[in-house]
């Protein structure tokens, strides 16, 4: 009886006593990091998912994107009563701008996205693991890069935190240059070119991408010789060229364009959900009803296009025009005569009929630019042989690949003086890559070349609050600032 | 377990002369009189001639656990003859004639007359009396004497609870004592319980034991079939539940079968509910005035010429509410056999809500035996099905378009079509209830345990039990093709949904007790356990479209074609628990008590860091009245205080906290080459070191009864902190690209008294009863990172923020103070932000509208001067009920109110879009020609509406007469021939007198938001109990 007992109640406590087992349940349904990426091949869908950043199918990017990179340049006419858009342009920028505030949010988190890479990656050293770390440091190189472009001094991520480094001060921009510098060099050694990446992988960086956007962030440092060395190292290569036809880069099938150096990866799928290009979107034709059209085409810009530049009729659309296929009547709203045509296709590529889903993507690095600014480069390093060479070869292209006797517009420039040079390059820069992302960085950097070029041209504009000081950079989101609890401190001049 | 001095029938602890008195007072009914230490029988009584002398026997057992009671006096009334019972309850009795009637009394029990009826055995089941400290009081795995305890518990009986009207028990515990309880307005849902206030931001709602097992309410348990609830409040009590007491725990124990005569019992009552109180919408001709009004203020011209023309137009309240009919049945049989005890029962309970098209129906089927194998051990089971159908719910859409619709518009058009609504912010809600009627959730649920006892040695006692809780629960919903408002009231194509899923939980509790006397003074109960509980949930469902006719008989998933079918799927969920626990109650003579407990507690939810929490508990209790020094005190019966304190937890959170998670969407797919490819993202935080919120609970009591324990009085004290709450934290900085998780953060704090002061006495054939109860606590975040987390509710202007030093989910938003009645208020303004350095006082605001206060006194209304408006937390609930029987007569009244706590009503100022009707308050509003009015200009997009302030905050105090109830027990010389031994007829209404200012429907609102609230009914019914 006494046995029995002892038996029954051991017995009974003992059954389940083996609880770590017990109380090992894994997510259900659910995978984990551990079993997901198992081996190295799987880790190739977390270096997807960092390309994923330039499907632009995250349905707000356009807000982010266009408030930061164009509102607050002379290229943009604004038709938007959003005060998250319209402060950009007339430079009364709130720390509390959301859609700043969601691009700060949206950045680390691609940041993350390639730090998760390299850390998932650690365990293995061979030639593919080293691919999937060159991809996902070129990506942290280019959003850091325009972090530092929007914001001046950022946080930098080069790892996957640890809880207690989530609250970490802001590093100086020099020491976020640093970062760039060497994550580009690591891709640019380590990347196949467009080439040896071969079709299958169009739309992947490249060996060039990297040196290119390299040459660019030298560039933005008035790191003139190094600019120089960069995109010579691309132009010699002959991995890019330039497209023969201006306006087929932006056409559906100018994504692979042999001039995209960095293409965007939208298409359209019909996916319960967002479906409208957020590239698209915003743009379109004011009054329309064909795109949001939350701004549209400067009649400065549209200005600065030499006469019969064919290259005008290629990226703007104006009033009076039509669209192929389309039979609806085109309302413009007052005020309004130019869009941008880059974002305007005949109906037929429209899928659903519908102007927001058209399959078109920014090129983000493209070899027109690359040729800039090695022209840029050049002069500014007393070489205005290379400058003006490369200048014509924009030029030429422009001009239906003609030289200016065979076309008669857009002469050839033959100025070898540095500072006329300079302003015609800028002026080149501003109507070859109109709209595309780079102008309101260009005035920018354009101040502290020339002293007062940029203040002048908003003081022109009458948009004479302008303070290159304090609207040079945006202020950090105030969410964050207060969520740091005096960690992350705002930009000086926006105290 | 009840062991009185063997040769004495009093209990040791009361002097015989008190006894005595006790007994008198409750025989004072049998014409018995004490006097001198002798019973002696009143002079009018004659005493009979022996005729023919007859044995009767019997057992007297307790309620509470049929065991059976030592030491119960049965007298012959009318005479003196007195014998007692045995050891086991047993009792035996030569009496002179089959009418002759037995009177039964023991201290601490309500005593009983029978009538012999000429039977020859007797079996009686006692009811303890109203305050008694032999009281058996359920505890978590056990119980105990009401005078051994060290927690705070409060006790609901069957009694209580059967009084109620609603399906959920929970609504019985309305302002009982450290309770904070707002009744459900909508049919089949849970009232919001909570102990003690709020300590956590996740799920602050009690855990329920259920005869052992523990669920999250109890809208399956029909009300009818409980025999006690325990609400266990102070951690003495609660830490024996560990990581899932932080919130209270509320031990429910359901009806066994009693030992004695079976009996059959029929008890059921029909009636109705109806809308209380309104929220007063202008109607016809005051809406056409108001728009006038609004259009003038705009400088447009007004848009009705006669607004008196209108009438009432359409009340949309009356257009959707109806008097619902509610009716509740139930029929059980009971009894007992030396080794057979059963109790079985079935249950019908069905509700219309009191809008139109909201309904519930509930069957309910339990079944709770246990059986005697032998002298050692016992096996049995409680087991209950219950099969409940739940109607469409409001939706927020749905009530706004109620308050806010235009009486100028009709349900329908002439041609029997429905009429879209003045706006699109708007649906046409009577439509809206009718289109939805077709939807429907039945819960088919199981919960039941097998149980067996054995009494190993003396003292010693071995139980397991095995329980499990299984529901399927089936979702439904047919929604016809229909467009009343092409973009915003509309279904296109038809559409029905079917969604299944099952929850299944088994737990296996194992606990052994130990419970004996050494040497007459040291009294010892150990208790140690163990259980192991596993959870599992499943769903899947589907959706079939475009169906050809909208006939419910044809229309099925399968009845869709194939191309019209998708699937709805649900992520599955799976946990598990593990635990062990030990118990120490020790009572040295009577008067030193102490508890302690600890438990452990291991759970999935939590990583390998942290599996294992501990839950340690300490309680002492002196009864000083069992002092000498103290003894001598006649008119005292008890007095003790006791202490505890103790640490519970809370582990309400989502799975997989711990894990690092791969999540996969079409957002992450990279294209090459115009193909896509697949992409996988790890983009949210793990925590492996996340645990289990703290509740760290102090308390101090003072227990006390006096004059013949008529008057009874409770006092208890607590602080409740609650540490390490689970919480996502916003990422500090926030620059780091990954969605934060739950971590341990913040503390919250809540404090504060509960009294409960009570009397009842008899007098003849009077009984009466008064208790008053009272409940007050403070809330306050301690700690929350410096942090401070605005929580808007969608698509209003409810705005409410969790802050330290503040209480929790306080309301944010600006303080007003008047109205710019003239040109010379605004100016006078300006100069007083151009004194403080600023150009002006409030830019948006115009004439007639709200001067918002400047709170940070920096001379300019700015986002910063919002502040706290209004908190939701009561300062005070209590309730009063009296009692009283007479004759065959009985009689309940039970006030319950709440003072203190705010309310912030959405629809008072909600004008989004500027045909919107409004609350009749706004007829008064100003005007360029009424610059004295009451209420500011109404504008939409002004500062006066749609945005959070003051003026849509109010009062919440309330009092109500929760329940009254009438009942008439037809007398035994009626029903002694029709074989009925009890017929009672009664008549009870819930919240028949509703005192408030409040100006919406009722201000019992969860969290205090009224946004899209289902109205607190009143209700009548009419009842019956039938025993036979």
């Amino acid at each position: 009886m006494k046995k029995l007992k002892y038996i029954l109640i051991i017995g009974g406590f003992s059954l389940l006593v083996s609880c770590d087992d017990f109380l090992d349940v894994t997510p259900q349904a659910q995978l984990t990091t551990d079993v997901y990426f198992s081996d190295e091949e799987s880790i190739n869908d977390a270096v997807n998912r960092v390309y994923s950043s330039v499907n632009w199918r995250f349905f707000r990017l356009g807000t982010m994107y266009f408030t930061s990179h164009e509102f607050s340049s002379d290229d943009v006419k604004m038709n938007t009563a959003d005060v998250n858009f319209t402060s950009a342009y007339t430079f009364t920028n709130s720390p509390s701008n959301i859609y700043i505030e969601r691009l700060w949010e949206r950045w680390y988190q691609y940041l993350n996205d390639c730090n998760q890479v390299l850390k998932l990656t650690s365990k293995y050293s061979g030639p593919k693991a080293t691919q999937y770390n060159a991809q996902a440091r070129y990506f942290r190189a280019y959003w850091h890069f325009d972090l530092v472009n929007v914001f001046g001094d950022v946080v930098i991520r080069d790892h996957v935190p640890a809880n207690e480094e989530f609250n970490i001060p802001k590093s100086p921009q020099e020491d976020v240059y640093k970062l760039i510098i060497s994550d580009l060099e690591f891709a640019a050694d380590n990347l196949p070119t467009r080439q040896q990446w071969g079709a299958a992988n169009l739309g992947r960086v490249t060996k060039g991408t990297a040196l290119g956007l390299l040459a660019k962030v030298y560039l933005y440092r008035q790191d003139y010789a190094n600019a120089y060395k960069y995109a010579k190292l691309v132009i010699q290569s002959g991995e890019y060229q330039l497209d023969p036809v201006f306006r087929n880069l932006f056409a559906i099938e100018g994504k692979y364009s042999v001039e995209s150096m960095m293409p965007g990866h939208y298409i359209y799928q019909n996916i319960a959900g967002r479906t409208r290009n957020p590239y698209v979107e915003f743009q379109g034709i004011p009054g329309s009803g064909l795109g949001s059209a939350f701004f549209a085409p400067s009649d400065e810009l549209v200005n600065s296009f030499e006469a019969n530049d064919p290259r005008k009729a290629a990226s703007i659309f104006t009033k009076g025009e039509t669209i192929e296929g389309y039979t609806g009547t085109l309302n413009w709203a007052a005020g309004f005569q130019y869009a941008n045509k880059k974002v305007i296709w005949p109906t037929a590529q429209w899928p659903d009929t519908d102007f927001f889903k058209q399959q078109l993507n920014l090129p983000f690095l493209r070899y027109a630019d690359l040729l800039l600014i090695y022209a840029e480069a050049a002069n500014e390093t007393g070489n205005s042989t290379d400058a003006l060479n490369a200048l014509e070869q924009v030029r030429y292209r422009a001009r239906g690949n003609k030289t200016f006797d065979e076309a008669g517009v857009l002469p050839q420039i033959t100025v070898t003086d540095k500072a006329q040079l300079r302003l015609l390059i800028w002026k080149e820069r501003r109507v070859e890559l109109a709209i595309e992302g780079n102008r309101w960085f260009d005035l920018i950097r354009y101040e502290k070349v020339v002293p007062g070029y940029t203040t002048n041209i908003m003081n022109n504009l009458g948009r004479t609050n302008f303070s290159y000081q304090k609207n040079s950079k945006f202020p950090i989101p105030s969410t964050y600032i207060t969520n740091s609890n005096g960690v992350l401190t705002q930009n000086p001049n926006w105290q | 377990m009840k062991k009185e001095n063997e040769n004495n029938l009093i209990p040791n602890r009361l002097s015989r002369k008190w006894y005595l008195a006790i007994l008198a007072m409750t025989a004072a009914s049998t014409n018995f009189i004490q006097a001198e230490g002798r019973l002696i029988k009143s002079s009018f009584e004659i005493t009979k001639i022996i005729q023919q002398e007859k044995t009767v026997t019997g057992k007297v057992v307790s309620t509470e656990d049929n065991i059976g009671i030592p030491g119960v006096n049965i007298m012959i009334k009318g005479t003196t003859k007195v014998v007692t019972t045995d050891l086991d309850g047993n009792f035996s009795i030569k009496v002179e004639s089959d009418q002759d009637i037995l009177v039964f009394t023991s201290v601490g029990l309500a005593s009983q007359e029978i009538k012999i009826n000429g039977r020859s055995v007797i079996d009686i089941v006692m009811v303890s009396s109203a305050e008694n400290l032999e009281q058996v009081i359920i505890i978590g795995y056990g119980s105990q004497k009401k005078a051994d305890l060290t927690g705070a518990v409060t006790t609901i009986k069957a009694k209580d609870i059967n009084g109620i009207r609603a399906g959920n028990a929970a609504e019985a515990l309305q302002g009982k004592s450290g309770l904070t309880v707002v009744s459900a307005g909508a049919p089949g849902s849970s009232p919001t319980v909570r102990i003690r206030g709020i300590g956590t931001n996740s799920d602050s709602s009690p855990l329920y034991v259920v005869d052992g097992m523990m669920t999250n309410d109890i809208t399956w348990l029909n009300p009818k079939d409980i025999e006690t609830m325990s609400v266990l409040k102070d951690a003495s009590a609660t830490a024996i539940y560990g990581s899932r007491g932080a919130n209270g725990v509320i031990v429910v124990t359901t009806k066994k079968g009693r030992l004695g005569k079976s009996s059959i019992t029929y008890s059921g009552n029909v009636g109705h509910q109806y809308v209380i109180n309104n929220y007063k919408t202008a109607n016809g001709s005051q809406y056409a005035s108001l728009m006038n009004t609004v259009a003038a203020t705009a400088g447009q011209p007004a848009p009705y010429t006669n607004p008196s023309q209108f009438g009432k137009g359409t009340d949309w309240m009356d257009e959707i509410s109806r008097t619902g009919l509610m009716s509740d049945h139930q029929i059980s049989a009971s009894g007992s056999t030396e080794t057979v005890s059963y109790n079985i029962s079935l249950g019908y309970f069905e509700q219309e809500g009191v809008w139109n098209n909201t309904d519930y129906n509930r069957w309910t089927l339990r079944i709770n035996n246990d059986y005697k194998l032998n002298s050692k051990i016992k096996i049995g089971h409680n087991f209950n099905l219950s099969n409940s159908n739940t109607g469409q719910a409001l939706t927020y859409r749905t009530v706004r378009s109620v308050l806010s619709g235009s009486p100028l518009i009709t349900p329908k058009n002439d041609q029997g079509e429905w009429n879209p609504m003045q706006n699109n912010d708007l649906i046409n809600p009577a439509a809206e209830l009718e289109f939805n009627k077709d939807a429907n959730t039945n819960d088919l649920r199981f919960v039941g345990d097998l149980w067996g006892t054995w009494d190993i040695v003396p003292g010693l006692q071995f139980k397991t039990s095995f329980g499990e809780d299984w529901m399927l629960t089936r979702f439904d919903q047919f929604l016809p093709k229909y467009s009343i408002n092409p973009s915003f009231q509309f279904n296109n194509p038809s559409s029905y949904t079917e969604n299944y899923s099952t929850n299944n939980t088994w737990l296996w509790t194992n606990t052994l007790t130990y419970d004996k006397t050494f040497k007459e003074i040291h009294r010892v109960n150990l208790l140690a356990g163990q259980s192991s509980e596993s959870s599992q949930w499943r769903g899947l469902g589907a959706t079939g479209r475009n169906y050809a006719v909208d006939n419910l008989d044809y229309v099925s998933i399968y009845s869709a074609s194939i191309n019209n079918r998708t699937v709805n799927a649900f992520l599955p969920a799976k946990s598990s628990r593990a635990s062990f626990w030990f118990r120490t109650n020790y009572a040295l003579k009577d008067r030193y008590l102490l508890t302690a407990t600890i438990r452990a507690d291991g759970s999935s939810k939590f990583g390998p860091n942290n599996r294992w929490g501990y839950f340690p508990s300490a309680a002492l209790g002196w009864r000083i009245s069992e002092e000498n020094f103290l003894k001598h005190l006649s008119w005292l019966n008890n007095l003790k205080v006791r202490g505890s304190w103790g640490m519970t937890g809370n582990d309400k959170i989502f799975n997989n906290v711990a894990y690092s998670l791969v999540t996969q969407s079409d957002e992450f797919h990279a294209v090459f080459n115009n193909q896509v490819n697949p992409g996988a993202g790890i983009v949210n935080a793990n925590n492996p070191n996340v645990k289990w919120e703290n509740n760290v609970q102090a308390d101090f009591g003072l227990e006390m009864s006096a004059l013949d324990s008529r008057l009874t009085f409770e006092f208890d004290y607590f602080n409740r902190k609650t540490k390490d709450l689970l919480m996502i934290l916003p990422i500090q900085g926030g620059s780091v690209g990954i969605a934060p998780t739950y971590s341990n953060a913040g503390s919250v704090q809540n404090k504060g008294y509960e009294v409960m002061l009570g009397w009842q006495d008899n007098k003849n054939d009077f009984k009466y009863g008064i208790s008053f109860t009272g409940s007050s606590f403070k809330n306050k975040v301690i700690d929350w990172n410096g942090l401070t987390t605005t929580n808007t509710t969608f698509s209003t202007n409810l705005q409410t923020r969790i802050q330290e030093g503040k209480p929790f989910n306080y309301f944010y938003g600006y303080k007003t103070q008047g109205i710019y009645r003239t040109q010379a208020d605004i100016d006078s303004w300006n100069a007083y932000a151009v004194s403080k350095g600023k150009a002006a006082y409030h830019t948006a605001a115009k004439l007639g509208d709200m001067i918002y206060t400047d709170t940070n006194g920096d001379g300019q209304i700015t986002a910063d001067d919002q502040t706290n408006i209004g908190n939701p937390f009561p300062k005070f609930t209590g309730s009063i009920a009296l009692n009283a029987e007479y004759m065959n007569f009985d009689f309940n009244l039970d006030f319950t109110g709440s003072f203190g706590a705010n309310v912030m009503n959405n629809s008072y100022n909600d004008f989004t879009s500027p045909n919107n009707n409004m609350h009749t308050d706004w007829l008064d509003s100003w005007t360029p020609s009424n610059t004295e009015a009451s209420m500011p200009r109404l504008a939409a997009g002004s500062v006066n509406t749609n945005r959070t302030i003051d003026i849509m905050v109010f009062s919440g105090d309330y009092v109500k007469l929760r329940t009254a109830t009438l009942g008439y027990t037809l007398p035994d010389s009626i029903i002694e021939k029709t074989g009925i031994s009890r017929l009672r007829f009664y008549l009870t209404g819930a919240n028949l007198l509703y005192f408030t200012k409040y100006k919406g429907f009722t201000p019992e609102l969860a969290d205090g938001l009224d946004y899209n609230s289902f109205p607190i009914s009143g209700s009548i019914q009419f009842g019956v109990n039938l025993n036979f």
